[in-house]
């Protein structure tokens, strides 16, 4: 029997949940985020046999032919900066479009379980994120090995990059937890977060500069504010900057990827308080 | 913490929102915005008042559709009550649904430390108790094998061998744990009396009323969402099969109100009539003397296919002692107004010495709907010549020391027969 004062006790009154218990609950929750992540990344990876290689090859090579296409359309000649700022940003929104796509729909996926146990619902969002960061690490090492060898420098940014990953991790996790719980409601999330994301791909400077090199075709001025706006700019600038060495505008893309985390964070938490314990009775 | 309640709910009620499946659409979903949408509100569970104390183990029954999951889904914390409060002191896992949350493509051993977890055990405990789950599910040659080629038997015992390992506080089953062959059966039941003599307050759902008995002292009977008998378990029982009769009566009531299509709803009076092999009705049967029931019905709609369900049950004991129904697809006609059905069951008597009632029912080709039934009628059974007594003659033959042992007829253990 559990001793001491540590006894748990459910106390529920009504359908909503107060944020205070909700992140309690998650907190004692977070090696639950740990083990579902792993379980995750093994089983993906385990049926095939090259494994890992699979998710760090895929957006390289994605990245290697967008290069090479439009390096002669954008302007001759600058296959040497192309290529990395291209590797970088295909890598990055590749990890942001896997990790929204499955985690949009987790509670519906994982409604075996999610309907017959109780733990916060908002481990379920987690989980795709959380199993995608390897992936992400190893391809951002190889997006730093393609920096170097087209001539980049080592330089200081570097640090940074954690902190790039850790904002792409926010933002996934955040949007997501929002979805998922719409998808509940209404399975149509699942083909509008598809749609959206397709959108969102040539909203966010992956294949265009946003402050291009001299003789370089760059986006035209009076789009750049939507651009920034998107919250995706700033994951992607600033792994950018990390990566290698400068990006455009990345303070005032990456303030509003923050803001962005920090609504969406109000958001899913008010949503969550009401919604939490009878978003499964519809599963 | 010994003698306060383990779990309290207080004016607990459960309503559920039904949108029209068309809903899910997001389109007409906002074509409809700001207009009435056509909603179906449920009560799953209304007023519900329940106390169980620390270390008591309780049964829940009822039949389909009269709460049970949805108090169960309230006491494990997966859903919110609408109205009341729901209180639960200690740790609680629930077991409902044996194997949920396992992953085929991970091996037995990654999926003892998720599934360990997720049941609400901390990593530190499936670690301490990982040998002992191992050895409890006899597969340790398999460990290291992903879970999806296992066969059934080698899931279900490492599933019960995680479920079973949790000790929480407070246990909340989904039917009895017993799965697998005998002596695994049996394992899992020494381990259930252990977890109720460590003190654990277990609450279980189940539609096994007998093993119930004998593992529950105490049970709640749900019917339409509310608590209708709280007390000894077998008094549960007896009241459940009242209430079921009750209910299935009000919803033949039902179908004649409202009439409705041809298989669908109908109304149909049926009489039945017991008779002896010669064809003369009798109130008292012997044992081992055929029991017919003639079943005469008429319609007043049109009915398609009509299932026949008998059942026999002892006067005064909740369950059964034997039911049955005709086969969907076995038989084909279609009757109504001046198309009666006529039907002979014939039953080869071999209850003990008792009164014993039977009902008969007719539903619909699904099985779903009651179209009618006869109020229960009874007869008795005399067992004078049966050394015997019980509910069924299991016509036993005794030898000891390899001599068969002969029963001296005409004595009789139990029973009484009418004056």
């Amino acid at each position: 029997m559990t001793s001491g004062a540590a006894t748990p006790i459910l106390d529920l009154s009504g359908e909503r949940t107060p944020v205070r218990v909700l992140l309690r609950d998650l907190w004692r929750h977070r090696d639950l985020v740990r083990m579902l992540a792993e379980q995750d990344y093994r089983s993906r990876y385990r049926s095939a046999s090259l494994g890992l290689l699979w998710s760090i090859v895929l957006p390289l090579l994605q990245g290697l032919v967008i290069a090479v296409v439009f390096s002669r359309l954008i302007g001759g000649g600058q296959t040497g900066t192309y290529v990395p700022y291209v590797i970088t940003g295909v890598t990055t929104f590749g990890f942001l479009s896997q990790s929204l796509t499955a985690a949009a729909t987790s509670i519906v996926d994982s409604g075996a379980i999610a309907g017959r146990l109780y733990f916060p619902r908002l481990v379920l969002p987690t989980i795709a994120p959380s199993a995608n960061l390897p992936s992400l690490v190893v391809s951002l090492l190889l997006a730093e090995v393609v920096v170097l060898v087209t001539g980049g420098g080592v330089h200081p940014q570097l640090l940074l990059a954690p902190v790039a990953v850790a904002l792409a991790w926010a933002l996934v996790v955040s949007a997501g937890a929002l979805l998922t719980m719409l998808h509940v409601y209404s399975r149509d999330v699942r083909y509008l977060v598809q749609a959206g994301l397709l959108i969102l791909f040539y909203a966010t400077p992956i294949i265009y500069f946003l402050d291009a090199p001299a003789g370089v075709r760059s986006l035209p001025a009076g789009l750049v504010p939507f651009v920034l706006a998107n919250p995706a700019t700033g994951v992607v600038q600033l792994v950018r900057l990390a990566l290698t060495g400068s990006a455009a505008h990345v303070g005032t893309a990456v303030a509003i990827t923050c803001g962005w985390v920090a609504a969406l964070t109000v958001v899913v938490l008010a949503v969550y308080a009401r919604k939490e314990r009878v978003a499964c009775d519809r599963l | 913490m010994t003698g306060s309640d383990a779990i309290t709910l207080t004016g607990v009620g459960k309503r559920y929102t039904q949108t029209e499946q068309r809903d899910d659409v997001l389109l007409r979903r906002l074509a409809r915005l700001g207009r009435n949408r056509d909603r179906t509100e449920r009560w799953a569970l209304r007023d519900v008042d329940l106390r169980v104390a620390q270390g008591e183990t309780i049964g829940v029954i009822g039949r389909n559709g009269s709460g049970k999951t949805t108090l169960l889904r309230l006491l494990s914390g997966v859903s919110g009550p609408t109205t009341g409060r729901v209180r639960v002191v200690g740790s609680i896992a629930p077991l409902i649904g044996i194997g949920v949350g396992f992953n085929n493509e991970l091996t037995g051993r990654e999926n003892v430390f998720t599934n360990g977890r997720l049941l609400g055990m901390s990593a530190a405990k499936v670690r301490r108790d990982y040998d002992s789950i191992v050895a409890f599910s006899e597969i340790e040659g398999f460990l290291d094998t992903p879970v999806k080629f296992y066969s059934s038997g080698m899931f279900l015992r490492l599933a019960f061998a995680v479920a079973i390992h949790t000790e929480p506080d407070v246990l909340v089953l989904d039917e009895i744990l017993a799965v697998g062959d005998l002596a695994f059966q049996l394992k899992c039941m020494d381990r259930m009396r252990e977890i109720q003599a460590a003190g654990t307050t277990i609450v279980i759902v189940t539609h096994n009323l007998h093993t119930l008995d004998r593992t529950a002292p105490r049970a709640v009977l749900l019917s339409r969402g509310q608590v209708v008998y709280d007390g000894p378990t077998e008094q549960a029982i007896g009241r459940m099969h009242e209430v079921m009769q009750q209910e299935s009566r009000d919803r033949s009531d039902l179908a004649l109100q409202e009439g409705g299509g041809a298989t669908f709803l109908g109304g149909a009076e049926v009489r039945l009539d017991l008779v002896d092999d010669a064809g003369v009705r009798q109130r008292t049967f012997a044992t081992g003397e055929p029991l017919v029931v003639r079943v005469e019905a008429t319609f007043d709609e049109e009915v398609r296919d009509p299932l026949l369900g008998i059942m026999v049950a002892p006067v005064g004991l909740g369950s059964p002692a034997y039911s049955t129904f005709t086969v969907p697809g076995a038989y084909s006609a279609v009757h109504g107004p001046g198309r009666p059905l006529e039907a002979e069951v014939r039953l080869d008597n071999r209850l003990l010495a008792g009164g014993y009632t039977v009902t008969v029912a007719l539903h619909d080709a699904d099985g779903e709907v009651m179209v009618g039934t006869t109020p229960a009628e009874s007869f008795y059974v005399s067992s004078f010549d049966v050394h015997a007594s019980g509910l069924v003659d299991l016509k036993a033959a005794i030898s000891i020391g390899g001599r068969e042992v002969e029963a001296p007829s005409g004595s009789r253990l139990g029973g009484t027969p009418p004056t």
